[in-house]
């Protein structure tokens, strides 16, 4: 004789899910840290063994900054405060710039907006946009690099001083000089 | 006159569908908790304006550097052995090839030091870098 099985209610109680679901959530709101980390972007040159690649740069489109133990900046031989280097770069970038110009306009002299009202406009340093985009494009193919060569015991500050004036100015290309072995 | 016996009307929020909110929220932070490998050594960074932020929190590796030029990688001091640093990022440049290496660096730091770090990143392959700052800065 076979007995008919009963069917026991199988059911899991549902009802402290929540609470220990709450409870994880708990645990991963307090470990968790959304601020994430912020800095200025590097990218280091490869490294090569032996002998060090060298390129050689035209000293025009060369800007020497080097930076001494006591944190004082000499900008091409020449003395300035920390805080004026963004503005020598930022100068001697649209010097380039304007000279480039003048001599593509000087070329091309009845060719759309590089004529003379463009460049009394460049003077007063309002562009629209079109002029903007030609300036943008200039930056970004400049050949001007800047090269930062510091002293071992120059504080860690004065270089990311000097480094975020740079990348604040038009200055794209920087060049970290090795430190004198 | 008798008052009619109110009858309350049900009014109650249902709790059914609570735990699968709760288990969304639960699995948001889950994915986005990273736990931190090291816990590093106070430093004063120094400021900078023109920064950017590091979206993908994951492929951050950090490395210390005090204000007298000693040298963290993974709560280990390296400060005399510096070799050990490009070391240590080729096998964290193994499991997993998109590494950023962010530095952390004290403001009074010595920049031979800094250098010379650079340098063992080089070696390690290890090109992306950043140098890690707070807000704020000059100009």
């Amino acid at each position: 004789m076979i007995k008919k099985k009963k069917s026991q209610p199988s059911d899991i109680p549902t009802a402290s899910t929540a609470d220990i679901a709450f409870l994880l959530l708990l645990f991963f709101l307090v470990t968790t840290t959304i601020n994430s980390d912020k800095g200025i972007r590097m990218v280091l040159p490869e490294f090569s063994e032996g002998e060090a690649e060298t390129k050689q740069i035209h000293k025009d489109y060369l800007i020497n900054i080097l930076v001494n133990a006591e944190g004082k900046v000499l900008l091409n031989e020449e003395e300035v405060s920390l805080n004026d280097v963004k503005l020598k770069v930022t100068e001697r970038v649209l010097k380039d710039h304007q000279a480039a110009i003048q001599k593509t306009a000087e070329t091309y002299s009845n060719v759309g907006y590089l004529d003379q009202k463009f460049l009394k406009k460049y003077s007063t340093g309002k562009f629209t946009k079109d002029e903007e985009v030609i300036k943008d494009e200039y930056v970004k193919n400049l050949k001007l690099v800047v090269s930062v060569k510091v002293d071992k015991n120059t504080e860690y500050d004065v270089y990311i001083k000097v480094l975020d004036q740079l990348k604040q100015s038009y200055a794209k290309k920087i060049s970290i000089a090795e430190p004198n072995v | 006159m008798k008052l009619r016996a109110r009858t309350s009307p049900k009014n109650e929020i249902s709790t059914a569908s609570l735990p699968d909110i709760v288990f969304m929220l639960l699995i948001f932070f889950m994915v986005s908790t990273v736990f931190k490998e090291s816990s590093g050594i106070p430093v004063i960074l120094p400021q900078a304006k023109e920064i950017q932020k590091i979206e993908t929190k994951r492929l951050i590796r950090y490395i210390y550097v005090s204000g007298a030029g000693d040298v963290i990688l993974d709560d280990v001091p390296v400060t005399n052995q510096l070799e050990s640093v490009s070391a240590g990022f080729i096998e964290k440049r193994q499991k997993e090839p998109r590494i950023i290496v962010s530095m952390r660096a004290d403001k009074r730091a010595p920049m031979g030091t800094i250098l010379e770090v650079q340098q063992e990143l080089r070696k390690a392959n290890a090109l992306n870098l950043n140098y890690s700052t707070s807000g704020g800065g000059t100009q």
